[in-house]
């Protein structure tokens, strides 16, 4: 691997570390409270943060860097702009799995604990937060996995210099189309070995609490 | 029980009659592409690519479809095996290798010539002295030198003139000439380096400072690559010629370029 590619997964993964910091507070409580609501305020902004996920990235983007021009934030062009730009595209995943997650939670439990006296943080503590684990590991990997492999928004908000806001997929782009051809497999090989490592760490955190084979089994024959 | 039922309808039946819908399209299809034309073009030309084609599909009828892209990613595309009439690109490496690769190496024309320009955004033009503003400025668009001709030649233009080391790291590299004049009209740099075709494009949300001139081994050229598929090579060298007309010319020269009318 030459000193550029090396530079773009180094650079890959700050831009999806730090996305993932960044968007982690707000996609958490975007996820707890859009499954607890259902006014119009709450559809209007489920509308409004799930749009990533159908708009074209390079709208996304686009969309963004007028949002920062317009209030004078000059992050374009560096590889916090880059996180921004790729968390936003990635964030309705990460959302959507929490709400899912919060959703399944069977409500009885909280008329249960309201009887026992809990308090509403309390409530949220002991048998939300346990129990939307799965949706915020789970979640939290496919927004990783998705703001690796953004381009076109990164590309919009950040331009394309290597060292600085060339991450992974904009590498490649430029090498695929290089005026002087160069290898695009050392940064292929690293974007298939990231991938397959995050599968791999996914799974390990999702695994939950052990169930015997025979007591999966037993379920289905009384089905 | 109806037997008009889509479901009634025998399998044999519907393949006979896909077939018959398909056997006359393979037949009719050396027809219909006579009357068709593909074009991928530089993205910095295709404005002007498509002025032009609609000049030639009112003169001859045959309609001029045109893709715009970067260079570099439509000479991927077409060695990759895309249907591609004419190729116009911003930069001779592409058509060089696509030559090579190519069996059939086609018809080259040299078509237009560009200039880079120092720019800057209309209301950040307070000041026009490049000098001044080189000395205060903060980031500078180029377009990406690795992939993007504009970019290439930039670096060439700078590296000539000792500019590129001490401006190093405030340029920022856009991802095509285009997005890089957009940058600029925007004002989200002090200052770029583009096509002056880029900067004509963007009217007078584009000021232009000073020309930067190329090394003198250097031009920026277009050239048309005709190869013409599946048997269209006559009129891919029509369209070719035209281009490089003499009554093209004015086309070229309204979007900013320098026309190689070749008569």
């Amino acid at each position: 691997m030459g000193f550029d590619d090396w530079s773009a997964v180094r650079l890959s993964l700050l831009v999806s570390g730090s996305a993932l910091l960044l968007y982690a507070l707000p996609s958490y409580w975007l996820g707890v409270w859009l499954a607890g609501t259902t006014g119009r305020v709450a559809k209007l902004v489920n509308i409004l943060v799930m749009a990533p996920l159908v708009l074209p990235p390079v709208v996304t983007g686009f969309l963004l860097l007028r949002l920062l021009v317009a209030f004078n934030l000059p992050l374009y062009f560096s590889w916090i702009g880059a996180a921004l730009a790729s968390g936003l595209v990635a964030m309705p995943l990460w959302i959507r799995s929490i709400r899912i997650a919060v959703e399944a939670i069977d409500p009885r439990l909280y008329v249960v604990a309201r009887s026992l006296g809990a308090t509403r943080w309390r409530q949220h503590r002991t048998i939300t937060m346990p129990l939307l684990r799965r949706g915020l590991i789970g979640g939290g990997v496919l927004f990783f996995g998705r703001t690796l492999g953004e381009f076109g928004a990164v590309m919009v908000v950040a331009g394309n210099t290597p060292g600085k806001t060339q991450t992974i997929p904009l590498a490649i782009f430029s090498k695929l189309n290089a005026i002087e051809p160069s290898s695009i497999w050392p940064l292929v090989g690293a974007s298939l070995i990231l991938s397959v490592v995050l599968i791999w760490l996914s799974e390990r955190l999702l695994r939950g609490p052990k169930r015997k084979k025979s007591q999966a089994s037993h379920y289905v024959a009384t089905e | 029980m109806p037997t008009s039922t889509p479901a009634a309808i025998p399998t044999p039946f519907i393949l006979f009659t896909l077939v018959l819908a398909i056997v006359p399209g393979c037949q009719n299809r050396e027809q219909a592409v006579q009357r068709e034309l593909t074009v991928f073009t530089a993205a910095s030309t295709v404005d002007v690519v498509e002025v032009i084609g609609r000049d030639f599909t009112a003169q001859t009828g045959i309609v001029v479809r045109v893709a715009g892209g970067p260079s570099g990613v439509l000479a991927h595309q077409i060695s990759s095996g895309a249907r591609c009439d004419v190729f116009v690109s911003a930069h001779p490496r592409y058509t060089e290798r696509l030559q090579q690769e190519k069996s059939n190496s086609g018809t080259l024309i040299s078509l237009a010539s560009n200039e880079l320009v120092w720019v800057t955004a209309a209301d950040r033009a307070t000041d026009t002295s490049l000098e001044n503003r080189l000395g205060i400025a903060g980031r500078i668009a180029v377009a990406n030198p690795d992939h993007a001709p504009a970019g290439r030649y930039a670096r060439d233009a700078l590296q000539a003139v000792n500019y590129w080391e001490p401006l190093k790291d405030r340029i920022v590299y856009g991802n095509d000439a285009r997005l890089t004049a957009q940058y600029v009209a925007d004002g989200l740099v002090d200052l770029g380096v583009i096509y002056r075709s880029d900067a004509t494009a963007f009217g007078d949300r584009i000021v232009i400072l000073e020309a930067l001139a190329m090394p003198s081994d250097q031009t920026i050229r277009y050239q048309g690559l005709a190869f013409g598929c599946d048997g269209n090579d006559a009129i891919a060298e029509d369209f070719l010629a035209y281009l490089a007309s003499s009554s093209s010319a004015e086309q070229w020269r309204r979007a900013g370029f320098r026309p190689l009318a070749a008569h």
